[in-house]
């Protein structure tokens, strides 16, 4: 067994705890759900106390930052919860833009003394005030210092014996109150209750109120959607089960004042202050022998936004896996420590193994599935079954939530949503999920490394988006060192291209460097570019490959990221298969999406090729559709190979029409552009080779463009490593 | 052109892998199946229910308003329909006092036996759910199991037992109940205090007894403590007084000073001062309200030296009792000056 057979093993095994593991909280969730749905029945004894106001009076705490366009309304909305006795403590936490004063202007606030009656350090808090037409209006003006701070500061001037710890943007449901306190009635020991948080993207509010639940516009919104009921229905439910809940929102959840000051309130130096404040807890009151109950009722309903952009999702991502590793790093004692009960003894090894130390298992899990895909040590059968269990896995448990979102809740009116809910468990394997995974690993190495923010990492030197992924694949490459193969060897090539537009003559630049790994069932290239335009340079990486899928059939797919691109897309990727038929046919299907700065553009493109002894000709047609009107582009290409597969001369025509798209520009363009490019290649001896390539190209409103480019190679590896071609064979597909 | 994959060997783990992954996407279908069976089936049946409803809740109208007899809406009733029917009444019972009341338990008498066959169910959340419609819509008829509930292993169903008992305000159920107070298990105090206070001034004996006994639980006598403020009993303020010139447990002291906040007299103030010097600073907060509201202003001085006290809840009750006594000008040249409980004062000036 190699080091790479042993890798996948662990990685399978990995895979089966985690969501065996998951797979189990949502059969506690299912129990734990129809209990409650049994005893909600009878809640209306509750429900008569929490009306007449018997039950706790409760404090509702919402830190707020920079809040300017939203704060009015989510106040307000507030102000129309149907609970007898709490109070809104507004704290406006250094906001730079006009949260105070739209608060002001629509309360009118005025000055009021509010005696702290806790010590807990905060940032100095300015001002209380006190709305003069909402008397159970508080706002609290205090200096920057963060959201826990801005909640230490909030427990401080607390009167009441719960408060509720939100997030400013939150809709609250109008009985989310009278629904979250009853485990505080029920038990007087409960010290946190969680409640459920959902996505409102594409839900309707009126006058602050829910009035109709929708599924967001977006994909990526519909993910999440799909994410937090998992979370929620089948996770924090089941854990809660177990009697081992770790985590409460922090964007609704509502606590026992005396309980949390005594604690010693919000952790002001982690971007995870919820989850720590409850690994806090449970550590605190075991260590004091208290019993305690830390619980979520799935009734009280939060609605929040989500983000709808890349960008924001990977920052909340990566901002909650640091949450997690700070957290449970903290607390490091707790692990497997049977003095904290089932929180130690099952949450924190399941939350430490799996899910924080997962991301890294999982990441290299698929860089080892790769590799030993490549490398031929996995079988067509073995990939099948697990792609089936990967994906059983996960539909399994997020249409598990699904149902039991229908069944307990039934928030969705309409069947089509529960339709896309279904595709979405799906379709979220195909990316999604992987995307997320490598956020969470982004998190995990900032949180380990003890960085903030994505600036502090260029300063590490080696944490580059497109550095990291060439070297995650450097390390697949090296994989790929213990495949023996026949024909296999390592290929360094270092290309050099000036191209010249005009007149009047600017000079473009670019150069790559390219280290390959070629095996018996395809090959794996990771690139650095360097790309110098109208005086910008634009630097970043590629990493491509090559893979055979089944008899006669074989992929290629390719992503290239470049930092702030300015001249260049900023992220490209592309996906191609051949298959071949007939007598030495080819035909293959492409999918290429280009990310400028401006602009997204996909291109779509087929193509048919005929190999005839030496000679090989392809046409390609691709589609680009866009919002100004489809573009189209034709190529033409013929080669003709020497003595070696690597000896080849090859000439390629083409033209694209209007608003096809301009390669080296930020966008799309209009117009038709024509080019002829020629490329000879020959190695000189088995380790040493050379490539030329002169393009010429004609764009209708622009001055044309000539390019000439030449490319170095040196190859080592296994002695066999070139293929020479006799006239009996079938000269292999381009690359 | 060569590139092939190398055939699968027969492999236990590869078939368990397969297998699982099947059953798993299975189960996927499965649940998605039932989502949306379950989903048309709860339209369906909310669609209905809602017409039924309405029908009944025609129906039941006119028969409280006296406009028609029982039969009308029991004709509407069908075979099927016990378990909706007398969901439906409790909606009803939760709110109606007296004949109407009594025109609910005739309707619901023919199908009460089907609930009552509940009540020695092994789950307690059925138990307590028939408990529950018995003790509102017949209490009389099943008084017997409803006693009986409040002695159901699960605090649930007890809890229940002794809600549906209280609310009739009967005394002689509420001694049933107050037996049993330590039965309730973690419920909140509060709970069953308000539930104790609606019964009305016929307890208050048994309370305060249950308050003096040191035998009974801890639990047991902050309840009793809190009903007996709840009733505004007057004879609870010398009771409070007894005990806490004889106690030392802190939420008994604080429970019984609660007391004393609302019911004490001066004859208490010698006790109550003693309080102010327990260990427990909640001890102390509670005994310096008590001695806010008992007092006058000759305990100004007294109070003065709480005020400035490190621990800011004792100083709050403080500053709290200063201003019921009268002590205005000590609060008011705190409330200007650079004293660290300027802002204290100056809020509790502004406070109502």
């Amino acid at each position: 067994m190699t080091f790479l057979d042993g890798f996948n093993a662990f990685a399978l095994l990995y895979f089966v705890l985690l969501n065996g593991s998951q797979l189990l909280t949502a059969g506690f969730s299912i129990a734990a759900l129809r209990r409650h749905a049994s005893r909600s029945r009878l809640l209306h004894v509750l429900d008569d106390y929490v009306a007449r106001g018997g039950a706790p009076a409760i404090t509702l705490l919402v830190p707020a930052h920079n809040e300017e366009p939203t704060c009015v309304e989510a106040v307000k909305s507030l102000l129309t919860l149907e609970y007898g006795d709490y109070e809104i403590l507004v704290i406006n936490d250094g906001s730079t833009d006009d949260t105070l004063g739209e608060l002001a202007r629509a309360f009118d606030l005025v000055p009021a003394n509010r005696f702290p009656l806790a010590t807990l350090p905060t940032a100095r808090v300015r001002a209380t005030l006190r709305s003069a037409r909402h008397p159970r209006l508080w706002v609290l003006d205090k200096e920057n210092g963060g959201k826990a701070d801005a909640l230490n500061a909030g427990l401080n001037h607390c009167r009441t014996p719960l408060f509720c710890a939100m997030d400013a943007d939150c809709v609250l449901e109008r009985d989310a109150l009278k629904r979250i306190v009853r485990p505080f009635i029920e038990n007087d020991t409960t010290v946190a209750a969680g409640g459920l948080v959902r996505i409102a993207n594409g839900c309707v509010f009126k006058g602050g109120v829910l009035t109709d639940v929708r599924m967001p516009d977006r994909w990526l919104a519909r993910f999440q959607v799909l994410e937090y009921l998992r979370a929620f229905l089948t996770g924090r439910m089941g854990w809660d089960a177990m009697s081992a809940l770790l985590i409460i929102s922090g964007a609704f959840g509502l606590f026992r004042r005396s309980v949390v000051i005594e604690a010693g309130g919000f952790a002001r130096d982690t971007v995870g202050e919820d989850m720590e404040l409850i690994v806090r807890l449970h550590r605190f009151c075991r260590e004091k022998k208290r019993p305690y109950r830390i619980t979520f009722v799935p009734d009280p309903v939060a609605w929040t936004e989500c983000p709808e952009r890349l960008s924001g999702l990977a920052r909340q991502r990566d901002r909650w896996q640091r949450g997690l590793v700070d957290s449970l790093l903290r607390h490091i004692r707790m692990l497997g420590n049977p003095g904290y009960g089932a929180p130690g003894l099952i949450a924190f090894p399941y939350y430490f193994f799996l899910e924080m130390l997962g991301p890294v298992v999982e990441l290299f899990g698929y860089v080892a599935f790769v590799a030993a895909l490549i490398g031929g040590r996995v079988s067509a059968a073995y990939v099948a079954a697990f792609a089936l269990l990967a994906f059983g896995f996960g539909m399994a448990l997020s249409i598990a939530a699904v149902s039991l979102e229908e069944q307990s809740f039934h928030r969705f009116r309409r069947t089509r949503d529960y339709m896309h809910l279904f595709v979405l468990a799906f379709l979220e394997n195909f990316g999604y999920r992987q995307l997320v995974t490598y956020w969470r690993l982004h998190g995990l190495l900032t949180s380990l490394f003890r960085v903030k923010g994505w600036g502090a990492m260029k300063r590490l030197g080696v944490l580059h988006r497109p550095a990291k992924i060439a070297a995650g694949l450097t390390l697949l490459s090296l994989f790929l060192a213990g495949a023996p193969a026949r024909g296999a060897y390592w290929q360094f090539s270092n290309s050099y291209e000036r191209q010249s537009y005009g007149p009047p003559r600017i000079a473009w630049y670019t150069t790559t460097w390219v280290m390959e790994r070629k095996v018996r069932r395809g090959s794996l290239t990771v690139e650095g570019l360097r790309y110098r335009r109208f005086g910008r340079t634009d630097r970043g990486g590629a990493a491509e490959g090559y893979l055979a899928l089944w008899p006669k059939a074989y992929a290629n797919a390719r992503f290239q990221a470049v930092v702030k691109a300015e001249v260049v897309p900023r992220v490209e990727g592309h996906g191609e298969i051949f298959q071949s038929f007939g007598k030495q046919w080819e035909a293959s299907f492409r999918y290429r999406h280009m990310d400028f700065r401006l602009d997204d553009v996909d291109i779509y493109a087929v193509s048919l090729a005929k190999y005839a002894g030496r000679w090989y000709a392809r046409t390609r047609f691709s589609w680009i559709p866009q919002t100004t009107g489809a573009g189209y582009a034709r190529e033409i290409a013929l080669r003709r190979y020497g003595a070696r597969t690597d000896d080849f001369f090859e000439l390629t025509l083409s033209r694209s029409s209007s608003n096809a798209v301009n390669t080296v520009a930020v966008g799309v363009t209009g117009d038709q552009t024509t080019s002829l490019a020629a490329r000879a290649q020959k190695f000189w001896n088995p380790r040493f080779g050379t490539a030329l390539i002169y393009l010429v190209e004609d764009e209708i409103g622009l001055p044309p463009r000539r390019g000439l480019s030449g490319t170095l190679f040196w190859r080592w590896g296994t002695a066999e490593h070139v293929v020479p071609l006799t006239t009996k064979e079938s000269a292999p597909s381009p690359d | 052109m060569g590139l092939s994959l190398p055939a699968a060997p027969p492999d236990r783990l590869l078939w368990c892998m397969a297998g699982a992954g099947l059953g798993l996407f299975l189960l996927a279908c499965g649940f998605a199946v039932y989502a949306v069976l379950a989903g048309a089936r709860s339209f369906q049946k909310s669609r209905s229910e809602r017409a039924i409803q309405e029908t009944w809740t025609r129906a039941i109208l006119r028969v409280l308003s006296g406009e028609e007899g029982p039969p009308v809406l029991l004709r509407l009733v069908g075979k099927n329909q016990a378990s909706a029917f007398s969901h439906f009444l409790l909606q009803f019972a939760r709110r109606l006092r007296g004949p109407e009341r009594r025109v609910l338990t005739t309707l619901a008498a023919p199908f009460l036996g089907a609930v009552a066959e509940r009540l020695p169910d092994p789950d307690p959340e059925k138990r307590a759910r028939a408990v529950y419609t018995l003790g509102l819509l017949a209490p009389v008829r099943f008084n017997e199991p409803i006693r009986a509930a409040l002695d159901d292993p699960s605090s649930s169903v007890a809890v229940t037992a002794a809600f549906v008992l209280l609310t009739h305000r009967s005394a002689d159920d509420a001694r049933t109940v107050l037996q049993r107070l330590d039965r309730f298990g973690t419920w909140d105090t509060g709970l069953l205090s308000f539930l104790l206070g609606q019964v009305g001034a016929g307890i208050a004996g048994d309370l305060r007894q249950i308050l003096e006994d040191r035998g009974r639980g801890l639990r047991a006598r902050q309840i009793a403590a809190q009903s007996l403020v709840r009733l505004q009993d007057p004879l609870a303020g010398d009771c409070a007084a007894r005990v806490l010139s004889n106690e030392n447990d802190p939420e008994i002291l604080s429970a019984v000073l609660a007391i004393l906040k609302n019911l004490g007299r001066p004859e208490h103030l010698e006790s109550i001062r003693a309080a102010c010097a327990a260990p427990s600073f909640f001890v102390r907060a509670a005994a310096l309200t008590a001695l806010g509201r008992v007092g006058g202003p000759g305990e100004e001085a007294f109070l003065r030296d709480f005020f400035d006290t490190p621990n800011v809840w004792v100083a709050s009750h403080a500053a709290d009792a200063l201003k019921r006594i009268g002590a205005l000008t000590f609060l008011r040249a705190v409330a200007s000056s650079p004293h660290p409980r300027a802002v204290l004062a100056r809020q509790i000036l502004e406070s109502t």
